[in-house]
């Protein structure tokens, strides 16, 4: 199997930024893009990834969304996750998500965007992606070296 | 000491905006550069409301300086204008506290300098004419068509998929993974009454169920009512949650619900991750999603659908051979690598796995199949096989072999005519 790939198509680097130490301690690749155009290329040989592509709903310029109903036809078991850039309105959100998710995207984000939903994003859309490609669930990652196991150890206060 | 009059004149002269606010949180100063970035009129504004809550006018709520400011401290912000939900352009302030002499809080300076053009902007919550458009062309591509095949199995199935899409019935689909039962739930819909509105899938495979319930249900979520969901399609949902499962039913029971579409390995009612009355209640018709296995014939059809790049006739038998427990899933993957491997060329086998090749060639030539392990049929086999080398080493002599085999001779010819052990004579007892 092809090493794990997350594909950022973003507007700037917040999110990539954001997401690197998370895939840098999986050991899943990150490609960063601006051109949405070049997504499928990067989803050309078989292997579990997820994409990431921001948009802004309210730029003057035609939203380039047909290429969300193409990445979901064409490759359907790369989940793709849309990232609004700008914070619409709650009144305007469901209109726009519903046409998102109707396209084929797997979710729908709007600012403000936290690390803790990004990574449970990203980890577990990986996680099923390799379930389906291997048939076998993702192992976790071995607990890290620094945390105290105070089942293990005992409180210092003991 | 500069006079109050003075210290306007000097604010007044200035190509800075600046406005002052008072502890009241009033504004109580602007210069003609505050009203320039602005584009408010200042004899109209003033004693204008700052609050960061919505009771206040939008610039009021832009101007407001943050608690730190009354709390003494300066303070750089950047926001977006009243009018728009976001930059460019973006207003620049920095809040200064003018603090008393008995450390009370006289009011604030806010220095505000603009950034960026202004650009057209759509009014976001029209969603413009050429998404439509994508969203036509998308729901085009999910015909029945696209799951027929040529085979008796494709064409039952298909049949069950256009039942399926004449209702707004609730339907459960099962089938192996990989078998195509997102794409068999997209024909419901786009084929179904509820096509004019939108297909949600929620998947419980790799997104948590507190995102699941935020994208559904939290602020501008899709199922809020005016998402307008047409079809709510549950990929597994015995993995959601109980208490989301029971969050689902109640809000799917409701009479606007969307209609709903359910996928799963397994039978509704041989669920036990699902809870009480779910498989009732959206288990009505349950169609089964046939496996790649359960249609071989209709290989060819469905490579010619994954991937544009043909394939050399000698590769079908080895494509053949395999049982493809991924189903179309795995074809995808073994084709589109396949494709990367022979350029130019046409798919041959050098460029399919080396499993699906070793497999084709034991299908080609099978192993020699194991002998009886009957016990009869093998205490029999070794009979014959010590009666005839007891002859042959008795050259033909059955008094002798029968004395070797210390068995009467009688015995001995009784069984020679039953194995039918050709004597050396040609016949006959020896």
């Amino acid at each position: 199997m092809k090493y794990p790939l997350v594909v950022m198509c973003t507007l700037d680097d917040a999110l990539p930024n954001m997401l690197r130490g998370f895939l840098r301690d999986h050991r899943w690749l990150l490609t960063e893009l601006r051109q949405p155009e070049a997504i499928a290329a990067q989803l050309a040989p078989p292997r579990p990834s997820v994409v990431f592509w921001q948009f802004d709903p309210t730029a003057d310029a035609p939203v380039p969304l047909r290429i969300v109903g193409e990445l979901a036809r064409q490759h359907p078991d790369a989940p793709l996750v849309v990232v609004s850039d700008a914070k619409l309105p709650v009144e305007d959100r469901p209109a726009w998500t519903a046409m998102v998710l109707d396209l084929g995207a797997k979710y729908v984000l709007f600012p403000p965007f936290t690390r803790l939903v990004l990574e449970d994003l990203a980890g577990g859309l990986m996680a099923a992606a390799i379930e389906r490609l291997t048939g076998r669930p993702l192992e976790p990652l071995p607990p890290d070296a620094e945390a105290i196991d105070l089942a293990q150890g005992g409180h210092a206060d003991d | 000491m500069a006079s109050a009059k003075s210290w306007r004149s000097f604010f007044h002269a200035s190509t800075t905006a600046v406005f002052v606010v008072g502890a009241s949180r009033r504004l109580r100063y602007a210069n003609p550069a505050w009203e320039r970035v602005t584009g408010a009129d200042w004899a109209k504004l003033r004693g204008l409301r700052l609050s960061a809550f919505r009771s206040a006018t939008p610039l009021g709520q832009t101007l407001m300086p943050p608690p730190e400011v009354w709390a003494g401290e300066p303070c750089r912000v950047r926001r977006a204008p009243p009018d728009a939900t976001s930059g460019p352009p973006w207003w620049d302030f920095t809040f200064v506290p003018l603090p008393g002499g008995d450390g009370r809080l006289l009011g604030v300076v806010g220095f505000l300098t603009q950034h960026g053009e202004r650009t057209t902007r759509r009014a976001a919550g029209k969603l413009p004419a050429d998404l439509a458009a994508a969203q036509a062309d998308h729901a085009r591509h999910y015909g029945v068509e696209l799951l027929t095949g040529t085979t008796a199995v494709g064409e039952r199935f298909v049949n069950l998929v256009r039942l399926a899409a004449s209702t707004v019935a609730p339907v459960w689909l099962i089938g192996e993974r990989g078998s195509g039962k997102t794409t068999a739930a997209r024909v419901i819909h786009h084929q179904g009454p509820t096509h004019a509105k939108a297909f949600v899938a929620a998947d419980a495979h790799g997104v948590q169920p507190y995102l699941l319930d935020a994208l559904l249900f939290g602020k501008g979520g899709a199922a809020l009512p005016t998402g307008g969901i047409g079809t709510l399609f549950l990929h597994d949902p015995g993995l959601l949650p109980r208490d989301f499962q029971e969050k689902l039913a109640g809000y799917l029971s409701k009479p606007a619900a969307p209609r709903v579409v359910c996928a799963s390995a397994l039978s509704p009612h041989a669920d036990p991750r699902l809870i009480d009355g779910f498989a009732t209640r959206f288990g009505v018709l349950e169609v089964r999603v046939p496996g790649l296995r359960d249609r071989p014939d209709d290989l060819p059809w469905f490579a010619e659908r994954v991937t544009p790049h043909p394939v050399a006739d000698a590769a079908w038998p080895v494509l053949a051979a395999h049982d493809w427990p991924g189903n179309l899933r795995e074809l995808s993957d073994v084709l589109r690598t396949a494709a990367v491997r022979a350029g130019a060329l046409p798919i041959a086998p050098e460029h399919l796995p080396r499993v699906l090749r070793e497999r084709h060639l034991l299908a080609a030539n099978p192993l020699p199949q194991p002998r009886s392990m009957a016990l009869a049929a093998v205490l029999e086999a070794v009979e014959r096989r010590m009666i005839e080398d007891a002859l042959l080493a008795c050259h033909g002599n059955a008094t002798a072999a029968a004395k070797r085999l210390d068995v009467p001779r009688a015995t001995l010819l009784r069984r020679v005519e039953a194995f039918k052990i050709p004597t050396v004579g040609g016949g006959g007892a020896p």
